[in-house]
């Protein structure tokens, strides 16, 4: 399974395989298009030809369409172009897909830091819990001990959430 | 096993079918971003960056899209953070795709003109065009990937790729 992107690459947009498929590449002048009204200017019927049907002068309304013809294939060109460069550009750069081990490791590794922050948040939620219990002891008991550990927990807590921070920074640096 | 399987273990905390899953998709990120950042080394690091957060992120993973689109969306983004992060981005493009065209030439390659063009288009404009023309996703695909309308989308496309065109013909001449 090493490399399996063309065909995943094939699967992808709902359009990949449309696109892929030289086959696939609409003709520049299908008749689809071709039969779409260009915008006429008013007074313009009838000028030359005189006909009821084709009263619009030619070169009026096909040089928008021969334009419009060679920019679709300018674009079918670049889009050809880019593709096939895009794949050169793999077969230049090649590489491993790491061992299974790695991603085992990864993913324990992730797991981790997954557990660690969920236990962090926790922490914070029951922090915040326990300080708005004790805003609210202090307010109804009005001890004036408690608002000395009130505001020792307030210059403390921030000092050990830095403390944590800096840890983790460290750590992360030397992984 | 099937992939839909893969997940379902991979998000109930498997992390032998989380590995499986991203080591079958890592071929695929690593050549996106290898298209979208035109520089091999910098696709090397930000594959790992993308395989580390989906790993991190898989339970997000609510199966709306396709698990190689929602890779995809984590590889573009973070690819879009590096270059916020990165301040002379287009003095470093630069360098970085002289050297990957040395590194073309060392191999006995020839650097494709339709990478030159590439490589000149804003990051904007480049992105849209890969996911479009090469990886045939829809506007609307895109948009939702880029979080962007599928009209912009589609103006990018459409510049985009104008852009291509003008220099491959330049080049031509």
């Amino acid at each position: 399974m090493d490399n399996n992107e063309p065909q995943a690459a094939r699967s992808e947009g709902s359009e990949a395989k449309k696109q892929r498929d030289p086959a696939a590449i609409p003709q520049a002048a299908e008749p689809a298009r071709s039969g779409e009204t260009p915008v006429r200017p008013a007074g313009a019927a009838g000028a030359e030809t005189g006909s009821g049907v084709d009263a619009v002068p030619a070169h009026m309304h096909r040089q928008p369409a021969a334009k419009q013809t060679q920019d679709e294939t300018a674009d079918e060109r670049a889009d050809v172009a880019l593709r096939h460069h895009l794949d050169a550009l793999d077969e230049m750069f090649p590489f491993p897909t790491p061992e299974p081990g790695w991603f085992r490791q990864q993913a324990a590794e992730a797991g981790r830091r997954r557990k660690q922050r969920l236990y962090r948040e926790l922490v914070l939620l029951w922090g915040a819990a326990l300080l708005i219990w004790a805003v609210l002891y202090v307010a109804i008991t009005r001890k004036p001990a408690a608002f000395l550990w009130l505001q020792a927990a307030a210059v403390l807590a921030p000092l050990i959430e830095l403390g944590m921070n800096k840890r983790e920074v460290r750590r992360d640096d030397n992984t | 096993m099937d992939e839909q399987e893969l997940i379902r273990k991979a998000q109930r905390g498997d992390l032998e079918s989380l590995s499986q899953l991203l080591r079958q998709h890592y071929t695929f990120v690593r050549k996106y971003l290898l298209k979208v950042t035109l520089d091999d080394q910098l696709a090397a690091d930000l594959t790992q960056d993308a395989v580390l957060k989906a790993m991190e992120r898989i339970r997000l993973y609510n199966g709306q899209s396709r698990f190689s689109s929602w890779l995809i969306t984590i590889a573009t983004h973070l690819f879009l953070d590096h270059l916020r992060r990165r301040k002379r981005e287009r003095l470093w493009h630069d360098q970085e795709q002289r050297r990957m065209r040395w590194d073309a030439a060392s191999r006995g390659a020839s650097w494709p003109e339709a990478l030159d063009a590439l490589g000149a288009l804003d990051e904007a404009m480049r992105i849209p065009v890969i996911l479009k023309h090469y990886y045939g996703y829809t506007y609307e695909e895109i948009g939702a990937m880029l979080h962007m309308a599928a009209g912009t989308v589609k103006s990018r496309v459409h510049y985009g790729l104008q852009q291509v065109r003008k220099e491959l013909t330049e080049d031509g001449q």
